[in-house]
């Protein structure tokens, strides 16, 4: 699963870097979080709505582990592309940091990064969208000890007026 | 003298009589009613624990009643909306009154249904926001079925499961995957209907298992097999509209049932049938490294067997103890006229075990006497070819008169087991005499 997600993700990234160029990623801040969930009261002038939820891992017996909080902005670009960026902040507070990225139809690629860290990662996503429910729930993967983690979220999101 | 030996045999029949009460419900069960006359459950074996509902000393939760049940115990759960992280240790039989209404929900923090024993059944409830629906843990023998399974973030994992079945449950929406065995064997999923989860089934390391006459439908993908997932058998499936592929295969699976019998309805199959047997002309092949194929795709959903009808029990409804009585069934059509196998259970603890075969719409004849008084439900059911089962038909028979001439043999056992009806017997004699 892993393999096909990456080499299906690292494709559409491949073939996606021209019309990913010309659009302008959000800036995100980095500032150390505080209080939970995940909150920020500065909504930027891009943004078409927010979304907030949690983060998770399965274990090795299939259970989910709830990791921490996850908030951010998004915006509904040219037909099924659009573009994100929010904050993630672990369950204890010890660790947040921010992340970025755009989409197309049900995919995603971005990066990530830890608050007082210079060091970024890529991160790579398939979600789905539930509208009805208002709800985003996607599986991503990002480096790990193993060359790639799995990681789970499950987000509810708004629309802005 | 035979003034005293009718008395003596009057006392005695009183004895036999208390003796007889008690040991008739310790044998072949009570029916249990939670005391608002509602609904009863019949059971043969355990206690019931109701949960819900307006009887007195129902459990208000489903985790207490839980607790305080032991192996082989029921728990029968009301219609209602139960908050409630479920933990089943115990070989419990978990039901529910009404599978729309009866609602475990895991408030999304935690699982619904969480399962450490072996030979649970979960039978009748919708499961809907836990982390993961039902979650089998380490044991084997299980039954989950005939639920509704839906938004959750997992619908079904199974971790080291063996030999357990997964049936008839409608499996939807999950957020992430319908059902995840995890180094699980030797299980059975048929019959589910799996709808729009990330993946429908994702196999890890699981091996030996079948799935079959299920459908599988708006998912991103449909199975999956992982980590040296293999000699699982697939078929009889029907794969519809995944947004990605229908099944990814990189181990080795089988994925048809040979044929004439044939394998699965892909809806992304673009062969030919020119030979109109149903089933393609060349192989569907599975993405993955695998190199595996269904060798004999259906051009049509495989409609699942249906069931014989409820039959009807004809007989008489009283009679004497020690006296055959026959009795038969009617109303025995199996839809697809396949031949037809009888169960009959007299209600006295005796059965018959699966008789037949019969053609689908014969009579059915079958003998039976009760040697004691009692009020007896004859429960009778059928099943056909495929081992699909009919519902079960009843009828209540009393025997309301003992035949005298068995009380003496009886009477003389009794004494045998019970040492202290022999003594209590032996006064009696003494104040006769």
């Amino acid at each position: 699963m892993k393999k096909i997600l990456a080499i299906l993700l690292a494709g559409i990234f491949v073939a996606s870097i021209p019309a990913a160029s010309s659009l302008m990623l959000p800036k995100i801040a980095m500032e150390k979080l505080s209080g939970k969930p995940v909150s920020t009261a500065d909504v930027p002038e891009w943004a078409d709505g927010n979304f907030s939820g949690v983060y998770a891992l399965k274990n090795e017996t299939g259970e989910f582990v709830i990791l921490g909080n996850i908030f951010g902005h998004y915006s509904k670009g040219i037909g099924p592309w659009g573009n994100y960026a929010g904050e993630w902040e672990t369950l204890d507070g010890n660790q947040s940091g921010g992340f970025s990225g755009m989409f197309f139809r049900h995919i995603s690629f971005g990066h990530f990064n830890t608050t007082g860290s210079e060091d970024e990662y890529p991160l790579l996503a398939i979600f789905r969208v539930n509208e009805s429910e208002m709800s985003i729930n996607s599986l991503f993967i990002i480096p790990g000890d193993n060359g790639v983690d799995v990681r789970y979220a499950m987000l509810s999101y708004t629309v802005f007026e | 003298m035979i003034k005293i030996y009718i008395k003596k045999n009057i006392v005695m029949l009183v004895v036999l009589f208390f003796v007889f009460s008690l040991l008739s419900s310790m044998a072949y069960g009570i029916e249990f009613s939670n005391g608002n006359n509602d609904v009863s459950y019949q059971k043969y074996m355990g206690d019931v624990l109701y949960v819900g509902g307006d009887g007195p000393g129902n459990y208000s939760t489903i985790q207490s009643a839980i607790d305080d049940a032991s192996d082989g115990d029921t728990v029968f759960v009301y219609s209602g909306i139960y908050y409630e992280h479920v933990v089943i240790g115990v070989s419990i039989s978990l039901i529910g009154e009404d599978k729309d209404a009866a609602i475990v929900d895991g408030s999304l923090n935690g699982n619904c249904i969480h399962i450490t024993a072996d030979s649970v059944v979960v039978d009748g409830f919708t499961i809907r926001k836990g982390l993961i629906g039902v979650n089998v843990f380490q044991s084997s023998g299980q039954k989950v079925k005939n639920n509704i399974i839906r938004n959750n973030w997992g619908g079904i994992n199974l971790y080291q499961v063996t030999d357990s079945v997964f049936s008839d449950n409608f499996i939807s929406d999950s957020f992430f995957e319908g059902i995840t065995p995890i180094q699980s064997t030797g299980n059975t999923f048929s019959g589910n209907k799996i709808f729009w989860n990330i993946y429908g089934i994702l196999f890890t390391s699981s091996n030996d298992n079948f799935v079959f006459e299920n459908e599988i439908k708006g998912n991103t993908r449909g199975i999956e097999m992982l980590d040296q997932s293999n000699n699982n058998k697939i078929y009889h499936n029907n794969f519809y509209n995944s947004q990605e592929d229908n099944a990814y295969d990189d181990f080795s699976n089988t994925w048809d049932d040979d044929y004439p019998s044939g394998g699965n309805y892909w809806d992304d199959y673009t062969g030919s049938d020119n030979d109109n047997d149903g089933i393609g002309d060349t192989p569907y092949t599975i993405p993955g490294d695998g190199n595996n194929q269904d060798r004999y795709p259906l051009m049509n959903p495989f409609v699942p067997q249906k069931p014989p009808e409820t039959p009807t029990i004809n007989g008489p409804t009283s009679g004497t103890p020690g006296v055959e009585y026959t009795y038969s069934l009617t109303n025995t059509v199996d839809p697809e006229g396949d031949l037809i196998y009888a169960f009959w259970d007299w209600g006295d603890g005796d059965t018959s075990g699966w008789l037949g075969p019969y053609n689908s719409g014969e009579e059915i004849f079958a003998n039976h006497s009760w040697s004691s008084k009692g009020t007896y439900e004859i429960k009778a059911k059928l099943k056909d070819e495929h081992d699909k089962e009919s519902g079960w038909a009843k009828l209540t028979v009393t025997i309301p008169r003992n035949k005298a001439v068995s009380y003496n043999v009886l009477l003389q056992r009794l004494l045998e087991r019970f040492p202290l009806l022999q003594r209590l017997r032996d006064i009696l004699y003494k104040i006769e005499s």
